[in-house]
């Protein structure tokens, strides 16, 4: 069984001129010991579906749709139930490590926190836990003490704190929104190398958020490309990159300064996305992309295209998927 | 360089210092050196690229550039003449000549003034004598340079997305026609598809205009893709620069080596990142 089985998920919101769609039957899945990497632009519904896995929807959202957890659907579980699955079951790495800490409690309180309160620990057990999910994310007491600020600490060395927190009371499912848009290249690379070897080592599921397709690309197995709240692709990533089936998703990748240049200056102009997202209210009757899509026919104005299968686990909401790809 | 010609800025041996808390009654308060001793010159018409990560002083270099902050020593030469020890009048009228665009496109606009307003105020304070029509016909004609339409002047900043906001700036910085532009970190704060527009939008400036960019990065592709030539920061110094293509095909100092190949790849064949298992992924 999946560890993590989103279907049909919809979130929305009455807003005063009428009802936002923010997620429109997100379908998504993942397995223990697996990375799911989740990809779009802003505002297309990504940390929308972090939070809803999470159970941290915003007050006034409705959601319906199911996202099992271990066979448990979270969209019927009372708040008390969410409190007790929170942190135990999954847990969540913010993208500011800034912000994501207490910047006037000591960062061993800060781990030891969800220990005290989901294990009913003591302060002494929850310290010694502490410390060794510490000593985990590579931050040993003996040069991090437990009674070190957050300031005292550089950008990513707060965010493995962070990661500490979310790893402290053995969650089965991580979920980690832009955990490296805040950091440095080469701090980057460390930071996934630990989210790597952590879902390895303890057989959990990571659900990474971000828009860097580098960064998809080197550390997930499998990823999904949301568009205004909809998956328009998905598949096993080495999959996905190999096909890109959907306009969105080579658009997305041809917009990517290129790494593969040989450099002899180069500047040349780099393909674009035409407009922008649609907001929630006025995306358009048919395909949501059609609006920016350069292989858009009669067709994709007037209905919404279908996830098709493509190949093994592979699949895309497209009507001109052939097309498109002649066209590479 | 060409002999004969003079490059458009040149930065010689520029140290800026910053004074850390004083930690004893009696003892000096120590200083931090942010820009030690950085040299470099850009001739008119190419773009400078400065990477490095956080915290390696390239924010202070371009804001000791743009003479916001005083060097403690070395000199800032724009177009021959040392911009780093003018008086702050003749600094002011100058800087018709150079002009900054920052990271964040939603802190750098003031929301409450209408986009006429703020492309406008450069001219204010530098052309004063520019009537008011006039004014008018050069900011609409700065927003159509930049591919936002004329009647974009009388909208408000929270009106704009993000990439039409950098636009904004951008057409802010261009309106007094300067020769050099220094662009901190202008596209970080961007998506990658509106990226791509803010990216081509300093290129073609460039090639149309042939305009000097200064261009502060971390995001080393983007660096690679739009700059002649490229330095690699450090602790406040340039480890190692070039044209961009050669530093990037063939970096020589280690932590350039480093920084390049910390650059995630678009392929999940070549990841670096070999997870414990090639086991078959999820099942759907």
């Amino acid at each position: 069984m999946a560890l993590l089985s989103i279907e049909n998920l919809c979130v929305e919101l009455e807003g005063p001129e009428g009802t936002y769609r923010l997620l429109d039957e997100v379908n998504l899945l993942l397995n223990k010991g697996q990375c799911l990497g989740l990809v779009g632009e802003s505002g297309c519904g990504k940390s929308m579906t972090a939070l809803a896995i999470m159970g941290l929807l915003p007050q006034g959202m409705r959601a319906h749709g199911s996202i099992l957890v271990d066979g448990e659907d979270l969209l019927r579980a009372e708040e008390e139930r969410l409190c007790q699955l929170r942190g135990r079951k999954m847990a969540m790495v913010f993208q500011e490590p800034m912000t994501a800490l207490n910047p006037v409690v000591p960062i061993g309180r800060q781990v030891g926190e969800g220990l005290r309160l989901h294990l009913g620990l003591t302060r002494h057990e929850s310290e010694t836990r502490a410390t060794q999910s510490l000593a985990r994310v590579g931050l040993p007491v003996e040069r991090f003490p437990l009674g070190l600020f957050p300031h005292q600490l550089s950008g990513g060395q707060r965010q493995r704190v962070v990661i500490a927190m979310a790893l402290a009371c053995g969650p089965d499912i991580l979920v980690a929104d832009e955990p490296t848009t805040a950091l440095d290249v080469t701090v980057q690379a460390q930071i996934l190398d630990l989210l790597a070897e952590i879902i390895d080592e303890f057989d959990m599921g990571l659900v990474l958020i971000t828009h860097d397709l580098g960064v998809v690309a080197e550390t997930t197995d499998t990823m999904a490309v949301m568009y205004a709240g909809r998956v328009v692709e998905d598949g096993p990533t080495d999959e996905v990159f190999r096909r890109m089936a959907h306009p969105y998703t080579r658009g997305l990748f041809a917009a990517m300064p290129s790494h593969s240049s040989d450099g002899a200056a180069t500047r040349t102009p780099l393909s674009t996305i035409p407009g922008r997202v649609p907001d929630a209210l006025s995306r358009p009757a048919g395909c949501p992309f059609v609006t920016r899509c350069g292989f858009a026919t009669d067709v994709c104005h007037q209905s919404v295209p279908q996830m098709e299968a493509l190949g093994h686990r592979h699949g895309a909401a497209c009507f001109n998927i052939a097309r498109g790809e002649v066209d590479q | 360089m060409p002999a004969g010609s003079q490059p458009l800025l040149q930065v010689e041996d520029l140290v800026r210092e910053y004074r850390l808390p004083r930690e004893s009654l009696f003892a000096p308060p120590s200083r931090f050196r942010a820009v030690n001793g950085v040299s470099f010159s850009v001739e008119q018409g190419k773009s400078f690229g400065i990477v490095g990560e956080s915290g390696c002083g390239k924010s202070t270099l371009a804001r000791t550039v743009m003479g916001l902050e005083q060097p403690v020593s070395g000199r800032v030469l724009l177009e021959g003449r040392d911009i780093s020890r003018l008086p702050a009048r003749e600094l002011r009228s100058l800087r018709r000549k150079f002009q900054m665009v920052f990271q964040d496109p939603y802190g750098s606009l003031d929301p409450r003034l209408k986009v006429e307003r703020i492309v406008a105020e450069p001219l204010e304070v530098l052309l004063p004598n520019v009537s008011r029509s006039e004014r008018r016909a050069r900011v609409e004609e700065t927003l159509n340079s930049v591919g936002l339409k004329p009647s974009d002047a009388d909208r408000y900043p929270h009106e704009f997305s993000g990439g039409q906001r950098q636009r904004v700036a951008i057409a802010r910085a261009l309106i007094t026609e300067p020769s050099l532009i220094v662009a901190d970190e202008p596209v970080s704060a961007l998506d990658v598809s509106v990226q791509a527009q803010v990216l081509n939008l300093i290129m073609d400036l460039q090639t149309r205009r042939g305009l000097t960019f200064l261009f502060i990065s971390h995001d080393l592709s983007v660096v690679r893709h739009i700059t002649d030539e490229v330095a690699v920061m450090y602790e406040g110094e340039i480890l190692e620069t070039g044209p961009t293509h050669r530093v990037f095909s063939d970096p020589q100092h280690s932590y350039t080596k480093s920084l390049i190949s910390a650059v995630p790849y678009p392929d999940p064949r070549r990841s670096r990142r070999l997870r414990r298992a090639a086991r078959p992924a999820g099942a759907r």
